[in-house]
């Protein structure tokens, strides 16, 4: 397994106030939401979340009656200046590596950015940008 | 290994058979019924009429409601000090159906038995853990007395009490396993707690399955979850209980007994009968009954027949697994569409068995079809394309399969409506 973090993708139904009932049970049992993303397709769409105890958080969405899926993504770190993303974007572009979907998670000094590329090529991606001096972290 | 030699006797043997036993049967209730010679009467034949097996057609139909008005013993044709057994449905709503059953009726009953546990492979070796319900419902005593005419060993275990049953399976060598598919499964998982290598604890070999409507998915399931052949027999007490058909080594589908229930399958609207191969509901007559013989039964369960010979060296007529019920029949701008086909459907285009709801309506003078589909962890992915192309290949699959043109709505888990436990399959608002 290369160096990754865990992202928690959990299926809504485009419906008022199902998204709050996710937030609600993650800030009822004082989980903290690191970063948030919702995909819309149609009637439905996916809320990628990445949190602080990914484990702990299926185990109560499930119990509210949510379908979640956990995998693994790429977590590196950027600093707050023009061209960052489009660096890592290049590196992994030049190696024939595909991005599925990207976003961003705030904190620090620093920024993250959340990628995912193709299962197979995770641990390539990771070699690729490590080599190039990008810091890939293993937990945000 | 056949059990009779007339499981693979030659069409024009079995027709021979069938029309003589006919012939007995329609004689049999003519003179001895009151509730048959009507009928006869109004449909101005009589016994003698019926010269060939196409005349069985002539014949008037008997329904589940002419049992129940003639609680309880009205349609039996012998005197009651000759009746052995008596079996009942549970019948939760009205009075239940009662059938009974000659010294005679007995030996047919195991004698079907006893074909299907040869086709099963089963034999004085065996050991049978029986764990249909013992009582007045059908599959526990005609599971018991057909092993005993093959001469196994039969372990009467009943229902209920998981744990125990494992331990009785374990301890006794038990090699086939008779229950219904769920409880069969039900047993698996709970075995399964012992760790993964579970199954080397168990001598089991084949389970013969059946008393309840069976996905394509639940039987692979429980297959491979004992790690054992799985065979599937169908049967309904009006007939005789379980052993009316069973599926064979060779084939899914299910060889009928045609020497001693005549099939037929009709379109469950007109009444008409349907050529070979089309599905209908499926009409079974009793050739060889005598307490309670039975003539064109509507078993309300869809099925189709046919009768070319089977790789297994049987000749008798094999129908399909059932398809549905003719009452959940949906009729979407003239296609007939049952919710088991819908299911199936959904398994082989995604593997899994997934919950579903159909939901009909009327769309200017069409019908809309919309079938919903819960995202269970099983098919759940952080991608919203495969997830759009999981709905485009189901509503694909619809098209292709069942030439129905839907549309599928992905819903979260749970959020289909739910009664007594069962997922509510469809949702007719053109009613
Ligand atoms: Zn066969």
């Amino acid at each position: 397994m290369s160096k990754s973090v865990k992202q928690l993708s959990v299926f809504l139904e485009n419906k008022v106030g199902r998204l709050g009932e996710v937030t609600g049970i993650l800030a009822k049992a004082g989980i903290r939401i690191r970063s948030i993303e919702l995909v819309e397709a149609g009637d439905f769409g996916i809320l990628r979340l990445i949190v602080a105890e990914t484990e702990r958080a299926k185990e109560l969405l499930e119990a509210g009656g949510f379908s979640v899926k956990v995998s693994p993504v790429i977590a590196v770190e950027i600093a707050h200046e023009s061209g960052c993303f489009n660096r890592i974007v290049s590196l992994l572009a030049a190696e024939g590596i595909n991005i599925q979907y990207a976003y961003t998670c705030h904190g620090g000094p620093l920024g993250i950015f959340i990628l995912k590329t193709d299962r197979v090529e995770m641990l390539r991606a990771v070699e690729v940008l490590e080599s190039d001096g990008v810091k890939v972290l293993d937990a945000v | 290994m056949i059990w009779n030699t007339v499981e693979s006797a030659s069409r024009e043997a079995i027709e021979a058979i069938q029309l003589k036993r006919l012939q007995e049967t329609a004689r049999r209730v003519y003179a001895l019924n009151p509730f048959y010679k009507e009928k006869f009467e109004e449909r101005g034949i009589t016994p003698e009429d019926i010269r060939s097996l196409e005349d069985l057609q002539r014949l008037p139909f008997t329904r589940k409601q002419d049992l129940r008005n003639h609680y309880p013993f009205g349609l039996f044709c012998v005197p009651m000090s000759e009746v052995v057994r008596i079996h009942s449905s549970s019948g939760t709503t009205g009075k239940p159906t009662v059938v009974g059953y000659n010294a005679h009726d007995m030996e047919v009953w195991n004698e079907v038995m006893a074909r299907v546990y040869t086709m099963s492979g089963v034999g004085a070796e065996d050991v049978v853990h029986n764990a249909y319900g013992y009582g007045l419902f059908t599959g526990g005593l005609g599971f018991h007395y057909g092993a005993e005419k093959v001469g196994a060993t039969v372990v009467p275990a009943s229902g209920g009490f998981t744990d125990r049953q494992l331990m009785l399976m374990r301890d006794f060598g038990a090699t086939v396993l008779a229950c219904t598919p769920s409880f069969a499964l039900h047993l698996a998982e709970v075995a399964a707690k012992a760790g993964s290598e579970f199954r080397k604890d168990y001598k089991l070999k084949v389970g013969i399955f059946g008393a309840e409507p069976t996905s394509e998915g639940l039987k692979k399931e429980v297959a491979k979850a004992w790690g054992i052949e799985y065979r599937e027999v169908y049967g309904l007490s009006e007939i005789i209980g379980p052993g009316v058909s069973c599926s064979c080594s060779h084939s899914d589908r299910l060889h009928l007994f045609e020497d001693h229930f005549l099939p037929e399958i009709i379109d469950p609207e007109t009444g008409e009968v349907l050529p070979e191969g089309e599905r209908g509901e499926l009409v079974i007559t009793t050739l060889s009954k005598q307490a309670l013989p039975i003539i064109r039964y509507r078993t309300g369960d869809i099925t189709s027949l046919v009768k070319e010979p089977c790789g297994c060296g049987r000749t008798m007529v094999r129908m399909e697994s059932i398809v549905g019920r003719a009452d959940d029949m949906l009729i979407v701008n003239g296609v007939n569409v049952y919710p088991s086909q819908v299911e199936h459907v959904i398994a082989n285009a995604e593997g899994v068995t997934l919950n579903y709801q159909i939901i009909a309506e009327k769309k200017g003078h069409l019908d809309k079809l919309e079938i919903m589909v819960e995202v269970s962890e099983e098919i759940m992915t952080d991608n919203v394309g495969e997830l759009e192309h999981i709905r485009k290949e189901i509503q694909a699959s619809l098209l292709n399969n069942l030439y129905i043109n839907a549309n599928v709505k992905l819903v979260e888990p749970n959020t289909i409506e739910r009664s007594m436990g069962k997922a509510v399959r469809v949702v007719d608002k053109r009613r």
